[in-house]
């Protein structure tokens, strides 16, 4: 037993050696000059002032769609279904739910990076007006589908209580929920916490390579940092604080 | 974990829909669907509830089998 964690130690740190060895050959042949007389700002102002501006509109509007498609198909599936349908409807509403999240955060992400141009004067100021109108009608037509969806899963689901657009929903449709649908939400929490935890230290180690190559500044790598902080910290946090609340 | 349950066969015979059945133990009818399918085992005091619904054991109505993982 002991020889095999032995074996298993050495594979595991020789594995990270190794991807550490490839990485920084690569960094090695990175030619400084080239990168240099790239024109990055060319890149950056197209994407900045242009580009970002009509990713909101697209990514908005495609969300949107999808999600109100989506809605719509389980809505005329429920009225001519039996028992066993519900589940595959239920699916539906699920996929419609990502869709109208897409719409509601990719505008506002695209929108962020647009502001960075209008504030270094590399886009045209005219259309910060129709990307604020467009972001702000967005955000309304997603929270009313998000209503929408959430009245049609009540109407499959009675039990369920709550409404999207006040404070405690989270609250209300958890205490809604019965042992195996709150079982499911854990077990969802748990899994995107481990995701988002491996997804957050990959950022963190990228932005420090990228760091090398390009001067990013020490922002990017500050909020990552404090990201990563404070989702192990929550966790434990939470976690003492839910043991002792069972052993009281 | 293999759960194999005749549930749905009992309900049938109650002619009682999910929904309503899912109201005397206290769950959803999502729950019941899930159960039926083999997709979610209830916990020991939901497979009492449900046992008692019908007046006979857990065992009558929920079979445990072990697969060939467990034997080994």
């Amino acid at each position: 037993m002991k020889r095999n964690n032995i074996k298993k130690l050495i594979k595991f740190i020789g594995t990270y050696f190794l991807i550490g060895a490839v990485i920084g050959v690569i960094i090695g042949f990175v030619d400084w000059d080239i990168l240099e007389q790239m024109d990055l700002l060319f890149i950056k102002t197209l994407f900045v002032g242009k580009i970002a501006p009509i990713l909101s509109v697209v990514t908005g509007l495609s969300g949107l769609v999808i999600g109100f498609f989506i809605y719509q198909k389980a809505k005329k599936d429920l009225v001519h279904c039996n028992e066993d349908d519900l589940i595959e409807i239920e699916k539906k509403l699920d996929y419609a739910t990502i869709f109208v999240s897409i719409a509601t955060l990719l505008p506002m992400i695209f929108y962020a990076i647009f502001i960075q141009g209008v504030i270094h004067n590399i886009t045209y100021p005219n259309i910060l007006l129709l990307s604020s109108i467009w972001l702000l009608i967005c955000g309304a037509f997603s929270i009313l589908l998000q209503k929408k969806i959430v009245e049609l899963v009540k109407e499959i689901n009675p039990e369920k209580q709550g409404d999207p657009l006040e404070k405690n929903f989270s609250k209300q449709w958890l205490e809604s929920c019965d042992e195996m649908q709150k079982n499911l939400i854990y077990e969802v929490g748990y899994r995107s916490f481990t995701f988002s935890l491996s997804v957050t230290i990959v950022t963190l180690v990228i932005l420090c390579f990228i760091g090398l190559i390009i001067d990013i500044g020490l922002l990017p790598v500050i909020i990552v940092s404090i990201l990563l902080v404070l989702q192990i910290f929550s966790y434990y946090f939470f976690a003492i604080k839910l043991e002792y609340k069972r052993k009281s | 974990m293999p759960l194999f349950n005749k549930l749905k066969e009992y309900r049938a015979a109650l002619s009682i829909n999910q929904q309503d059945f899912g109201k005397l133990v206290n769950v959803s009818r999502q729950t019941i669907s899930l159960i039926e399918r083999g997709d979610y085992s209830p916990s020991v005091t939901l497979a009492l509830k449900i046992a008692k619904v019908f007046d006979v054991t857990v065992e009558d109505i929920f079979i445990y089998e072990e697969d060939e993982n467990e034997k080994k």
